[in-house]
């Protein structure tokens, strides 16, 4: 089976610029596939995120979506069915002035039935947990909640893959535990494919796959444990690791070595504390 | 004596329509000069609008609000001197430059100022120096600069004028981390360097540890909590209660400390945890 996502030799340059913004990324994505794009200001990794449903073109190489080129504008709705993009701002992307309205919008404009629209608007947003709200207005609701409704309105539209270009970003510690438990329900539930950028390392715990982009390139491509391993390297880019991540490795470099693994999480963390004192209190007695 | 201060005061969105909304309630609190602040509280906890009436920007419904004690709503106040005073910058600063150049944007709120222009490449090659850039950017455009660069620059423009008090609401927000340590490290050069007071609004904990002294947390339009960083992460539940999360490293000696080791669990910097978890582990075996 082909992937669902797949670039070619992607290369990208802004009209006027001298330097690819992109160069040569290679990359596949398959369907259910849960990545986090990792990257500095300015690596390239919101562009490269909206190649993947044409809303940027490559200035060489392909993209292809479940086998269809961007290049070729008969794609467009199609790929744009399948591939949703939630931005960083969700003010920027509400349209109506009812919350239910909001989410039937892409489907009005693609025709679709009158009943099958209540079907999928209620759907959609019982999935997001807004359902309460669908006679809302959005201006009333808060930061989390317009990005909820934002993933609903794409969800009306039964994607196969949703792009999240730090959707979590402007919102509060609450807004952003409701986003991601959202976004891993969908992938993991429902199957929808996530490509997600952030900056927030608490975000990137339990995905399967990281891409970390430096100016335009692919430098890693790889589980969270084995990228994470690379502090030194990963901070030179500009990013960070998770702060368990990082204590560990502080306190390697003090001769203490918790795990030869790399500790993502703080139950790792832990666990791996009490089975370094247990193995210093047993070497003691012996 | 305070170098900013509000008493007892509330503010209402909508009053006499039926859309009322009470979004500050009965807020006391003050600055000291040279303070480092943090404000922290969930979205719509009243943060933003708090910071508005600070410059006199929002008028109180009730109470009063204090610069060098004077109250500034009373008749014949210069809310103008204030305002220079008092600096306010707004989430993402960037989008309110319009300038063709980093110098002229920087030199716009000397203009405002009326100050002479024969000191204006000395303070504006001041201000692009503490936020970390060099003069090279000055005679670039704004809008060929990174996310961290522009940002830097609209920060700038704040501190050239170099207000007495200066608050900024979200400064690291969309920042990549390099970018986020950049601003905190400006600002934290621009207090030291001025003698400012200065007021960060933010719902990044582990950002406001970092570099505040004191913290201020609200939640649904009034102060829940003051104190030191190590007093407020001290007690986690009620800063969950808010929406808001305490610092990881704090949150992962709690845990360490709940699997049965004897390690402080008020720790907030990366430091100090590294060192606390020395001890534990480097430590002597107790006898049981």
């Amino acid at each position: 089976m082909s992937a669902l996502i797949e670039t070619q030799n992607l290369i990208y340059r802004y009209r006027a610029a001298s330097e690819n913004l992109l160069k040569e990324v290679n990359l596949a994505f398959d369907a259910g596939s849960f990545t986090v794009v990792l990257g500095a200001n300015g690596s390239g990794k919101s562009t490269l995120l909206k190649h993947f449903n044409g809303l940027i073109l490559p200035t060489s190489g392909s993209v292809l979506i479940n086998s269809q080129d961007t290049a070729n504008r008969e794609n467009w709705l199609d790929i744009r069915q399948n591939v949703g993009l939630v931005f960083q701002n969700p003010e920027n992307q509400i349209v109506s002035t009812i919350v239910e309205e909001d989410v039937a919008f892409a489907l009005e404009n693609l025709g679709v039935d009158r009943k099958e629209i209540r079907k999928r608007v209620d759907e959609s947003l019982k999935t997001v947990g807004m359902y309460a709200y669908r006679l809302h207005p959005p201006y009333k609701l808060s930061g989390g909640q317009k990005q909820r409704v934002a993933i609903a309105s794409i969800l009306a539209m039964r994607p196969r893959c949703i792009l999240f270009d730090e959707a979590t970003s402007m919102l509060d510690p609450q807004g952003r535990k409701e986003i991601m438990a959202i976004i891993r329900t969908l992938n993991k539930q429902y199957g929808v494919t996530i490509i997600m950028i952030t900056h927030l390392m608490e975000e990137v715990i339990g995905t399967d796959r990281i891409v970390v982009l430096d100016k335009g390139t692919v430098v890693y491509d790889d589980l969270p444990q084995e990228v994470f391993q690379h502090v030194e390297d990963i901070e030179k880019l500009g990013l960070t690791v998770p702060i368990v991540t990082k204590l560990a490795d502080l306190l390697k470099k003090e001769g203490v070595c918790l795990s030869e693994d790399t500790l993502l999480d703080e139950s790792q963390f832990t666990q791996a504390v009490k089975q370094y004192m247990e193995g210093k209190n047993g070497t003691f007695k012996d | 004596m305070a170098l900013l201060r509000t008493e007892n005061v509330d503010y209402v969105y909508g009053a006499g329509t039926p859309f009322v909304q009470t979004a500050l309630a009965q807020i006391s609190f003050s600055l000291e000069k040279n303070e480092f602040a943090g404000m922290v509280g969930a979205t719509g906890s009243g943060k933003s609008t708090l910071i508005k009436l600070l410059n006199g920007l929002l008028r109180p419904k009730n109470g009063r609000v204090f610069f060098q004690e004077q109250d500034i709503w009373k008749k014949g106040y210069d809310l103008q001197a204030l305002r220079f005073s008092v600096g306010l910058s707004f989430q993402y600063p960037e989008h309110q430059i319009f300038s063709d150049t980093v110098r002229e944007d920087i030199a716009y709120g000397l203009k405002n100022q009326g100050i002479s222009e024969d000191l204006w490449d000395e303070k504006i090659r001041e201000a692009i120096e503490i936020v970390g850039l060099d003069e090279s950017y000055l005679s670039k455009s704004p809008f060929r600069l990174s996310g961290g660069e522009i940002r830097r620059v609209a920060l700038a423009g704040t501190m050239v004028v170099k207000p007495q008090v200066l608050v900024l609401d979200e400064p690291t927000a969309g920042l990549d981390p390099i970018g986020r340590k950049m601003v905190y490290h400006a600002l934290k050069r621009f207090q030291k360097e001025s003698e400012s007071t200065i007021l960060v609004v933010s719902h990044s904990m582990d950002d406001v540890a970092e570099y505040a002294d004191s913290l201020i947390v609200m939640d649904h339009g009034k102060i829940v909590d003051k104190g030191t960083p190590a007093q407020i992460f001290a007690n986690t539940a009620n800063l969950e209660k808010t929406g808001l999360a305490v610092p990881e490293v704090t949150r992962l000696l709690k845990k360490i400390k709940t699997a049965g080791f004897s390690v402080q669990d008020t720790i907030y910097t990366m430091e100090d945890a590294k060192n606390e978890l020395l001890k534990l582990l480097k430590g002597e075996v107790k006898d049981e």
